[in-house]
């Protein structure tokens, strides 16, 4: 590590949105954006569907923002489907039930912007629950989960 | 009263509006080590002119609630979201507190058109706190002047952070 980079660490870790989502116990080397993805093809009317992705092990996640997508038949959808989204290594869900992917995963290219970051821990499982509840036809799904990995010196 | 003095103007909770009547509040946002998104959400099903329901939502009993924004989804019962003149009304039910006076139409808390908007999200313009255990009621009803419509399901997430007072890390 420069001298910059150092100091840039050092000047990271008075930031307020840093602050909300560091480990109190220990000292941040490296801060990258990142975005883990998820893809669910061809739910059919009435199926539910769930995929989850794996965090890696090397850092923590801080969530961000959550972005999403349907499509029916080539098109961008509207029509209702709900979403759980579960943190696999504390067990909590982000929603007190299941929610309207709309209302929840951001639209038109803008993401959701989560009112405070999300941590989820190294090496565990971003679980994703999809249930098609529309009139419409299989819909396809695309996840963005938009945030910071943050590492730790050991 | 916690001997743990509060260091900022801000370590000390700010009680939920229409908390008079209730016993003080003896704890700082000090203690509340962690704040973590999440997201209270409840739906309705088939509201037709005249109609009224209610929905209680149980809050966590690990975390304090700081609402931030709220959004609302109509839809047809064939699944299209729909702008329907639907109103509500969201209250605490700890304090009594209505968030509303007298009630506010689902399309100004951020309903979809049926065109390519979703969501708007409400903001609230100071984060509403919701103390831990306690609940929030949410009641829409369809006045007179309602579609001559039946509304196939109704969604609100309500948007914010728990605050917990012992997290793991």
């Amino acid at each position: 590590m420069n001298e910059f980079e150092r100091r840039l660490i050092d000047a990271m870790q008075q930031d307020s949105w840093i602050k909300q989502v560091a480990r109190k116990d220990k000292k941040i080397v490296d801060v990258d954006y990142f975005v883990y993805t998820a893809t669910l093809t061809a739910l059919a009317v009435g199926n539910s569907a769930q995929t989850n992705i794996q965090v890696q092990a090397d850092s923590d996640f801080a969530l961000a923002y959550m972005s999403g997508q349907m499509v029916v038949g080539g098109a961008v959808s509207f029509l209702p489907s709900t979403v759980q989204i579960t943190d696999t290594g504390s067990g909590k869900t982000f929603f007190s039930a299941p929610a309207l992917f709309n209302l929840v995963m951001g639209n038109a290219g803008l993401p959701f912007y989560l009112p405070a970051p999300r941590v989820i821990a190294p090496n565990t499982n971003i679980q994703l629950n999809v249930t098609n509840v529309a009139m419409g036809g299989a819909t396809d799904y695309w996840f963005a989960f938009l945030g910071a990995r943050i590492y730790y010196a050991n | 009263m916690n001997s743990e003095a509060a260091k900022y103007p801000q370590d000390i909770l700010i009680p939920p509006k229409g908390n008079g009547a209730l016993p003080p509040i003896t704890r700082y946002n000090a203690q509340n080590v962690r704040r973590e998104y999440f997201t209270y959400v409840t739906s309705f099903d088939a509201l037709a002119r005249g109609d009224t329901a209610s929905n209680i939502i149980a809050l966590r009993p690990d975390g304090d609630f700081w609402l931030t924004s709220i959004n609302a989804q109509m839809c047809r019962t064939t699944g299209e979201p729909v702008n329907a003149d639907l109103l509500c009304q969201i209250t605490d039910i700890r304090t009594g507190y209505n968030f509303y006076r007298p009630h506010v139409s689902v399309r100004a808390i951020g309903t979809p058109t049926n065109q390519l908007i979703a969501a708007r999200a409400q903001d609230i313009i100071e984060p509403y706190c919701f103390l831990r255990g306690g609940s929030i009621r949410v009641t829409v009803w369809a006045p007179n002047r309602f579609a001559a419509f039946t509304i196939g399901s109704t969604y609100f997430v309500l948007n914010g952070w728990l605050e917990y007072q012992n997290a793991a890390y």
